[in-house]
């Protein structure tokens, strides 16, 4: 099967006047194939946005090759590029009384004549296309009027109407809701297994994408891209390079920033009820390492929860001050805050 | 691939949303034209009646109609007052449509055809003629000058057209079309001085003229103006038509407009070439009309409630050429002796459409540039 999109040593980057260049990313190897959903993470400034934007057709490659549907980019008009990719940007812009339908319509652009009118097919590929994204009931309604969740559908619904065989959206997501953000993410899981569209999501929300992508591009601030499954990404080290902080770091278990500085002191949760699993969360957002597999003398809280079927959990807290039985969470955080200001700081590294 | 397979899974593209679809926007638009064309033909009947003479309408209907070809108001109406309706339609069109690709190309509701500077410069041009041409009457300028409204017309112009080089120069360089609206701004203010200047060391009757062209006018025109006149605003206004599908694209952004096959630099080249066509030489030749540019895409908006270019520019052409000839009648109706400037009249219904637009625009999707 052709590949969607797939470049070789590809170069991205900037011309400046005539010999002058700014190289952004160097040597990018990538292909994506019909019906594959791609994330596309990293920090600001490692050059996600310069290769969406070399990949959309919209800034040419300094260097490589860049093939869409099989065809060199170099071969094809801005018109053929646009029956081949299109792309949904953060950008939102007064769009004025155009209605959904119009909005949608303009997707056409690449295919209709002289003065844009739409014509026989065209109709019935916008219709399609509001169709995919569940948002035939928004055709009549005015945009500008529209929610972000519900104008970011619409805004979908024109890139189909491109019928492209890539779908690139550069951090879509950026005014969502957190409903919003998952439905949109299921959304473009849909249309990769329903109608065969390669979709690379551009994004900030690291576990949405580790959860949701056939395969993760991850740039890292040294502009070095790794790719891969996933599980792959997440057990390798590309994560850490990307993301590195000082006193978080991205546990491949959890698939979540955890709490790796300065060790406040040590305890143990007993039970794996919910609240046991946040009582932990609490202790670890503390600083305290919190049931090592050796436990030695020198636990500052000891914690059991009791979880009742049919009453408020108990949360029984053992320490150097005594026994404190709370029926909240609340009392929990400010004791273990308390502990932990008395402790003397550790080295003990997690 | 959104492909035909996937098209033809939904044949039935529900025959109810479809019609309902079209019928509000086109309904509508099949209202409105017709309305805008009927209001057009009775401001230029009524255009032709109003001037020192007034004419009856019956008798203007016969002489245009070819009824009376040897009546008394015969001559009044084929030299004077055709020349004069004719000139105000095509200047209000043009007007009206260069506000609207400006408006839309630079994103916004406030844009009109002066900010380009091609108004300053068809000033300077004038200026030059008219203020400048005393002081050394064996120059070329006052050759010109001494050719009368015809040399200020021309004179009007080369300085729009020096300007509009200047513009169309920047529009190639820089990347970002909000800087082409700040050299536009510049070069107005930069021009606009140097008039003042001008003005400063004219003496009064030169002044006065100078004043006289700046007010506004419609009725300087003469057959032979509106030979050249015609043909060129007739060329950028089907310009102009040809570019909707461009325009509506930008309603989006340029960068979107990108994604989906717009040559944007070219479409900023060829819109800024056009507006600036249309407003350079409708000021060299009427003087600058204020608020026509910029109100009469507004009214299209509202009268057909939509953002589609495709109605829009024939709209804006219908809208301009009419508050055009209504801004002329009203400058006559004080009587024979005195009338009001043009410029007056049009500021005057122009201003309230404006702040109209500035009260209602926190309401999302009004103002719709």
């Amino acid at each position: 099967m052709t590949a969607a999109l797939a470049a070789r040593d590809l170069v991205v980057g900037y011309r400046r006047g005539r010999r002058a260049r700014t190289v952004v990313l160097d040597g990018v190897s990538l292909t994506l194939a019909p019906g594959q959903f791609a994330c596309l993470i990293g920090p600001n400034g490692s050059g996600k946005s310069t290769l969406l934007r070399t990949c959309s057709g919209l800034q040419p490659p300094l260097h490589g090759e860049l093939l869409l549907a099989g065809k060199d980019l170099r071969r094809l008009t801005r018109l053929d590029v646009a029956r081949r990719v299109a792309a949904v940007l953060t950008d939102r812009h007064d769009t004025g009384r155009l209605t959904g339908r119009d909005l949608v319509g303009l997707g056409r652009y690449p295919y209709t004549g002289w003065f844009g009118r739409l014509e026989g097919d065209d109709d019935r590929v916008v219709a399609g296309a509001l169709e995919a994204v569940a948002a035939t009931h928004l055709a009549h309604r005015v945009v500008a009027e529209l929610s972000d969740g519900e104008r970011q559908r619409v805004m979908i619904a024109r890139a189909l109407a491109q019928q492209p065989s890539l779908l690139i959206l550069d951090e879509p997501a950026a005014f969502l809701d957190v409903t919003a953000r998952v439905e949109l993410v299921a959304l473009l899981r849909e249309l990769t297994r329903e109608h065969g569209l390669a979709v690379v999501l551009a994004t900030h929300d690291l576990e949405l994408a580790l959860r949701s992508a056939d395969t993760v591009w991850v740039l890292d601030a040294e502009h070095r891209l790794a790719t891969g499954l996933p599980e792959d990404i997440a057990a390798g080290g590309a994560l850490g390079r990307a993301f590195p902080t000082g006193s978080w770091a991205f546990d491949p278990v959890e698939w979540r920033f955890v709490f790796c500085g300065t060790v406040r002191g040590v305890a143990t949760v007993a039970g794996d009820s919910l609240h046991a699993t946040l009582a932990r969360r609490i202790l670890e957002r503390e600083g305290f390492v919190v049931n090592p597999p050796d436990v030695g003398p020198g636990v500052q809280l000891a914690i059991e929860v009791l979880e009742p079927p049919h009453a408020a959990p108990t949360v029984i807290a053992r320490h150097a001050g005594g026994v404190e039985t709370h029926r909240a969470l609340q009392p929990l955080a400010d004791l273990a805050r308390r502990v932990a200001a008395d402790a003397r700081p550790g080295e003990t590294p997690r | 691939m959104l492909t035909e397979e996937r098209v033809a899974a939904h044949p039935e593209p529900a025959p109810r949303a479809s019609v309902d679809g079209q019928a509000p926007a086109r309904g509508r638009a099949a209202l409105v034209f017709p309305l805008l064309g009927l209001l057009l033909v009775v401001v230029f009947v009524l255009g032709i009646a109003v001037g020192s003479v007034p004419i009856p309408v019956v008798d203007v209907v016969k002489v245009l109609t070819g009824h009376e070809p040897h009546g008394v108001y015969h001559a009044i109406v084929f030299d004077i007052r055709l020349p004069r309706s004719i000139t105000g339609v095509l200047v209000g069109a043009a007007l009206g449509v260069a506000g609207l690709q400006l408006q839309t190309l630079f994103r916004n509701p406030l844009a009109d055809p002066f900010v380009l500077g091609v108004s300053a410069g068809a000033s300077l041009g004038v200026a030059l003629v008219v203020l400048a041409g005393a002081s050394s009457e064996a120059t070329f300028l006052a050759g010109l000058g001494g050719l009368g409204d015809v040399g200020i017309a021309g004179a009007g112009t080369l300085g729009a057209a020096a300007v509009m080089v200047a513009v169309l120069f920047a529009a190639r360089r820089v990347r970002s079309t909000i800087t082409i609206l700040v050299v536009g701004l510049m070069v107005s203010y930069l021009v606009a001085s140097l008039v003042t200047v001008l003005i400063a060391s004219a003496d009064g009757p030169r002044i006065q003229q100078f004043l006289a062209w700046e007010a506004g006018s419609f009725r300087a025109i003469t057959w032979s103006q509106l030979h050249v006149l015609v043909p060129v605003l007739l060329v950028g206004l089907l310009a102009a038509a040809a570019g909707v599908k461009q325009l509506n694209a930008l309603l989006l952004g340029e960068r979107y407009a990108a994604t989906m096959g717009v040559d944007v630099r070219r479409t900023r080249f060829v819109t800024i070439g056009t507006a600036a066509l249309l407003a350079g030489v409708a000021t060299a030749f009427c003087g600058p009309i204020g608020f026509l540019g910029i109100a009469i895409p507004h009214l299209a908006r509202a009268a057909l409630g939509s953002s589609d270019h495709r109605l829009l520019v024939p709209a804006s052409m219908l809208l301009g050429g009419t508050v055009a000839l209504a801004a002329d009648i009203i400058a006559q109706l004080p009587g024979a002796d005195f009338v009001l400037p043009l410029n007056a009249v049009t500021a005057l219904l122009g201003a309230p459409i404006v702040i109209w637009v500035v009260l209602s625009s926190r309401n999302a999707g009004t103002l719709g540039a």
